[in-house]
């Protein structure tokens, strides 16, 4: 009835604290892990097994732990089993952001993209940065403004910057496709994935920040890491 | 023929009440929902989030009202009268009711985060109200040029 789809969760969405305008100004989350998920269980099944599937996927730490086709498949799966074209859009986007970061760390690791050993990515870059591959930021700087500035940190090993640039770009379109959703499941899964943005900046460290990229840089020499 | 014209003119007389009832339900249930939300995370201001979540009434009670106007013996000659009054004026109370519990739903999450706007961020559901009074007080015209009998 005359657009009520869009407030299936009226109830959850306002017992969530708001977030921060600005990501780097959070000490902390809006609310712990144990709450976040005691209000959670207002989710229908399957609404929460979607969001499960769509954390999973996006959790880079847990991703790391697997190979590059796992990921391409997995991805593949949990992006058709959401039926909402909101949702789907915005994991491919995510996808696509890392696509676009792993062939920059991948450069960088020396790694030569060529037809005995193409790059891999998932969504609408992939084949763009393998024709582009030498190019700095793969003929794509138009599209994503934020490449360039991307590829000069790495390259000049300043990762804890390159972190806070690549969090901010995500902080950025979450905050602004969000707010096409107020009240229906997919303000439900960009509220998480802002609150996952912001628990990873409030825990992190620079040092931290400079070791875990090191590692994954090193990963990245010897297999496909989203 | 005519008892199909009978049937429709008791129709558009229960219209307004039934209508403007079921908006109201909607409208009070989802603003109702954001307020106990609101509640969840909040240390105070609870009352203003309930009368906040009851705005929507207001369209179920013009219904009745409507109604009453409209109240006068059934004929052939008053029933299309009614029906079109009636049911009119009931779609228009109903989506009243709903998008008004839409706009006080998004009052109570925005005056949440931010109590300073409350008064403020009421004012779009009291347009939507000014809108349900006009489809109000011109079904009670209207209906005045329908015969008593």
């Amino acid at each position: 009835m005359m657009g009520l789809k869009g407030y299936g969760y009226a109830m959850l969405m306002a017992s969530l604290p708001a977030h921060p305008v600005d990501l780097f100004s959070a000490s902390q989350t809006p609310l712990s892990r144990i709450r976040l998920d005691a209000r959670l269980k207002q989710l229908a099944e399957k609404d929460a097994l979607d969001l499960m599937r769509i954390e999973e996927l996006l959790q880079w730490s847990q991703i790391m732990a697997a190979d590059d086709r796992f990921i391409v498949e997995k991805s593949g799966e949990v992006i058709a089993a959401i039926e909402d074209r909101f949702l789907r859009d915005l994991i491919t986007w995510r996808l696509e952001l890392r696509s676009v970061v792993v062939a920059l760390r991948k450069r960088q690791a020396g790694f030569i993209s060529d037809a005995r050993t193409p790059f891999v990515g998932i969504g609408q870059w992939s084949g763009h940065i393998q024709k582009n591959w030498q190019k700095p930021d793969f003929g794509l700087g138009l599209r994503l403004p934020w490449l360039v500035q991307a590829n000069q940190l790495l390259a000049s090993g300043q990762v804890y910057r390159l972190e806070k640039l690549l969090l901010g770009v995500v902080w950025q379109h979450y905050a602004a496709v969000g707010s096409q959703h107020y009240f229906d499941f997919p303000a439900v899964v960009v509220y998480v994935l802002r609150w996952d943005i912001t628990n990873r900046w409030a825990h992190y460290h620079a040092e931290a920040a400079v070791k875990r990229f090191d590692s994954l840089i090193d990963r990245a020499l010897a297999e496909f890491v989203f | 023929m005519n008892e199909i014209i009978m049937i429709l003119g008791w129709m558009g007389l229960y219209a307004p009440m039934v209508l403007g009832a079921l908006g109201s339900t909607v409208g009070c249930a989802i603003a109702g929902q954001a307020a106990i939300g609101a509640m969840l995370d909040t240390e105070s201001g609870y009352g203003r989030y309930i009368g906040v979540s009851a705005m929507p009434s207001s369209m179920a009670i013009y219904g009745i009202v409507v109604m009453f106007t409209l109240t006068r013996p059934m004929t052939l000659e008053v029933a299309p009268g009614i029906f079109s009054i009636g049911v009119l004026s009931g779609v228009a109370l109903m989506l009243t009711a709903i998008y008004q519990g839409q706009c006080c739903a998004s009052a109570i999450l925005a005056a949440k985060s931010k109590p300073e706007i409350f008064s403020l961020s009421v004012v779009p559901a009291a347009f939507v109200e000014g809108f349900a009074v006009f489809v109000f007080i011109f079904a009670l015209v209207a209906s005045g040029g329908i015969p008593q009998a």
